[in-house]
């Protein structure tokens, strides 16, 4: 099997479905300092099922907010653009590539439940750290190994290779896809990610989360994303294709050094809240197909 | 409230949700007290599991054992996905701790029937 030039590849990636336009018109409003949580909410409430998925999840027990939520603008005001923006981003993302190459559906459901593992722990670091910036945390632990799902979607046998790699010999899916392919998921997920009009700091993330030193200004943030993918996998949250723990960069773990107390609180917080989400996310899912029936909350 | 095997379910214990069967009707209904009679009535149904109002205490002795073999495997499969990081002191302490969530997950799991809290 000879291993497709990275070009070609970034060629087939132009065939890829786009993210929906509203979520692209979502981001851009959120980047732009001059919207007002009216504007957002118009956009939002444009689509029905997307403003039926918001008000599910903000009213759930993930958010624990005493009183319902029953406006749009309601939610924007509560939770910030930020937050709404990474809702329905993980909400599309998820929705985009799902029930697609039914064949390898269990490892893509796996795959997304490790992705979301590391937006929580990527969230979860930055908090204690006192981050300004957790959701744009999220969203880059949300999206680090999205490069995967474009393999999964236009090499699938190259790809399944590489995984059946990893359980024969002792290497790292990285390491695998290096032999079979001659690229690995950092680079096609940088392709995808600058298609998909992502801020640099992002495709700087998603290139660079083995390596966090490499991303330049945002090696601090890549490396939170590192020790976050270490933490969820240590923790067995889905699956990120290979069924072992990449080697963690000192560089990356000396800009923390957290203590024993600090890790073990940090897992236990990681673990309990992906439960909690995963739950939700699952009722939300069964529920959207009787939204056509709901009135729309501007 | 805890999920137990039919055969493990003793007269007197009281169900803590509602009992159907595999076309989805309704057998018995929660807070409903187990009796022989009705026990047999729901292994007759081919009902396999039930959930009973209780905590840990109430879980047979044999449960329990089940319990320290899971420890067990989690450890065993915490040792394979770390094997090749095992010269790093780091890595195995973090290795120990997660081992120490996924067994309290588990304990949640067994004792309000979800992971989540």
């Amino acid at each position: 099997m000879v291993p497709q030039h990275l070009k070609q590849v970034i060629q087939r990636i132009h065939d890829l479905p786009t993210l929906p336009r509203t979520i692209l018109k979502i981001t851009e409003l959120v980047n732009n300092p001059k919207t007002s949580a009216k504007d957002l909410a118009k956009v939002i409430t444009d689509d029905q099922v997307l403003t039926a998925r918001l008000l599910k999840l903000v009213n759930s027990s993930f958010y624990g907010f005493p009183q319902k939520i029953s406006t749009v603008t309601g939610a924007i005001v509560l939770l910030g653009f930020d937050a709404i923006r990474n809702l329905l981003l993980t909400t599309s993302v998820f929705d985009l590539f799902s029930n697609k190459h039914k064949a390898n559906k269990d490892l893509q459901e796996k795959f997304w439940d490790h992705s979301l593992g590391c937006a929580i722990g990527a969230k979860a670091i930055g908090s204690f750290l006192k981050s300004e910036q957790v959701e744009e945390l999220f969203v880059a632990g949300l999206l680090h190994d999205i490069g995967k799902i474009v393999e999964m979607m236009i090499l699938p046998q190259e790809f399944e290779l590489a995984v059946q790699k990893t359980r024969d010999t002792p290497i790292t899916i990285y390491q695998a896809e290096e032999e079979v392919l001659g690229f690995t998921h950092t680079e096609v997920g940088r392709v995808l990610a600058e298609k998909w009009n992502l801020p640099s700091k992002l495709t700087k993330i998603i290139a660079h989360h083995h390596h966090p030193a490499k991303a330049g200004r945002f090696a601090e943030e890549a490396a939170v994303i590192h020790v976050a993918d270490i933490f969820c996998r240590a923790l067995g949250l889905g699956s990120g294709g290979d069924e072992r723990m990449p080697p963690l960069e000192p560089d990356a773990w000396s800009r923390f050094t957290f203590s024993s107390a600090v890790i073990d609180h940090l897992l236990q917080e990681i673990d309990r809240t992906f439960y909690d989400i995963s739950s939700v996310l699952v009722a939300t899912k069964a529920e959207d197909k009787s939204v056509s029936s709901m009135p729309i909350h501007g | 409230m805890i999920r137990i095997d039919l055969d493990k379910a003793k007269p007197g214990m009281v169900l803590a949700k509602p009992v159907n069967n595999l076309q989805n009707m309704l057998l018995l209904k929660e807070r409903v007290e187990l009796t022989e009679r009705n026990i047999q009535m729901l292994r007759s149904w081919g009902v396999g599991e039930i959930w009973v109002e209780g905590g840990r205490s109430s879980v047979p002795s044999d449960k329990a054992q089940n319990f320290d073999a899971l420890q067990a495997a989690i450890d065993r499969e915490l040792q394979e996905k770390f094997a090749n990081v095992a010269d790093d002191p780091l890595m195995m302490e973090i290795m120990r701790l997660a081992g120490k969530q996924i067994k309290r997950r588990l304990q949640r799991e067994a004792e309000h029937g979800t992971p989540a809290s």
